[in-house]
């Protein structure tokens, strides 16, 4: 179980299971990261992970929903940080690397500007 | 047979001018239509095809709420407004079961609109350093804000 703080050079982790949150140029839209329901969103630390255990945690969330994981949406801490977020550990039993992004705005129009701040720095990795 | 876009000597008055501007614009237009309509067809097959993957619950693997057949219903009241000339948006969907309209031109400078099952339009975006946000109820003609930041972002 990871719950040691999130440091601000560490990258995180969203998956992605809809080729419609993949623009045409490669970069990411900023629907995957709109944080309903809990008002939190779900990412995975890298720290600590080699590439392939990153992968086994998005192919948990996959089969959540028995569909093919397109990729990953990667992001800096920091990014989080800078838009008046905190990035808390939450491990799981199944991903111990797992964190939630919370401290999110509760007016939608103020999720999706810190949603579109946060993709500007994204990096997405196809799977 | 006298086409109404037949342009004669042109004129030197101000009414003659105005006269051929307002041709310029109505010829414009009507060039944009057959286009237009095929442009928008594209977009309503996105949105069938997106609401469809998105009908049940956690689609994204996250636990998303599914979209609701009124979200469908209000994205597809907005997709037939938008006006000739501007670019056509692509389509997406949130967590939270609204439906998406993007219009992008770089990280930097784009356009989010969420539709809700309230009919609801939430929008943000991003023109360089400025940023815009907002909502909006959907009515029964495109609206006005929508439409300036969409030229905004496409312009450049």
């Amino acid at each position: 179980m990871n719950t040691s703080p999130v440091i601000s050079n560490e990258w995180l982790a969203r998956y992605i299971l809809s080729e419609d949150h993949i623009r045409k140029d490669g970069t990411v839209k900023p629907d995957p990261f709109i944080p309903y329901k809990h008002v939190e969103l779900s990412v995975t630390r890298h720290i600590g992970l080699e590439e392939n255990e990153i992968w086994q945690a998005g192919e948990l969330v996959a089969s959540q929903r028995e569909d093919q994981l397109i990729g990953r949406a990667d992001i800096v801490a920091q990014r989080a940080v800078d838009n008046g977020l905190t990035v808390l550990p939450a491990p799981l039993l199944k991903n111990h690397n797992h964190a939630n992004i919370i401290g999110w705005p509760a007016m939608k129009p103020d999720q999706k500007i810190i949603a579109l701040e946060l993709v500007k720095g994204a990096v997405f990795v196809k799977r | 047979m006298i086409s109404l876009f037949d342009t004669q000597t042109p004129g030197t008055s101000r009414a003659s001018r105005f006269i051929e501007e307002e041709i310029g614009k109505t010829r414009r237009f009507f060039a944009h239509l057959p286009s237009h309509t095929l442009a928008l067809d594209a977009v309503r097959n996105e949105v069938d095809r997106v609401a469809k993957r998105c009908k049940s619950s956690n689609w994204d693997g996250y636990g998303a709420e599914p979209v609701q057949p009124a979200t469908y219903w209000y994205i597809h009241a907005f997709v037939d407004h938008i006006p000739p000339g501007i670019e056509m948006p692509s389509i997406g969907s949130e967590s939270d079961g609204h439906m998406t309209l993007e219009w992008y031109r770089s990280p930097e400078r784009v356009l989010s609109v969420s539709v809700s099952p309230e009919g609801e339009l939430h929008y943000a975006a991003l023109l360089a350093s400025e940023r815009r946000m907002g909502t909006l109820k959907l009515a029964s003609s495109f609206p006005e804000v929508i439409y300036h930041i969409i030229r905004e972002v496409t312009s450049r």
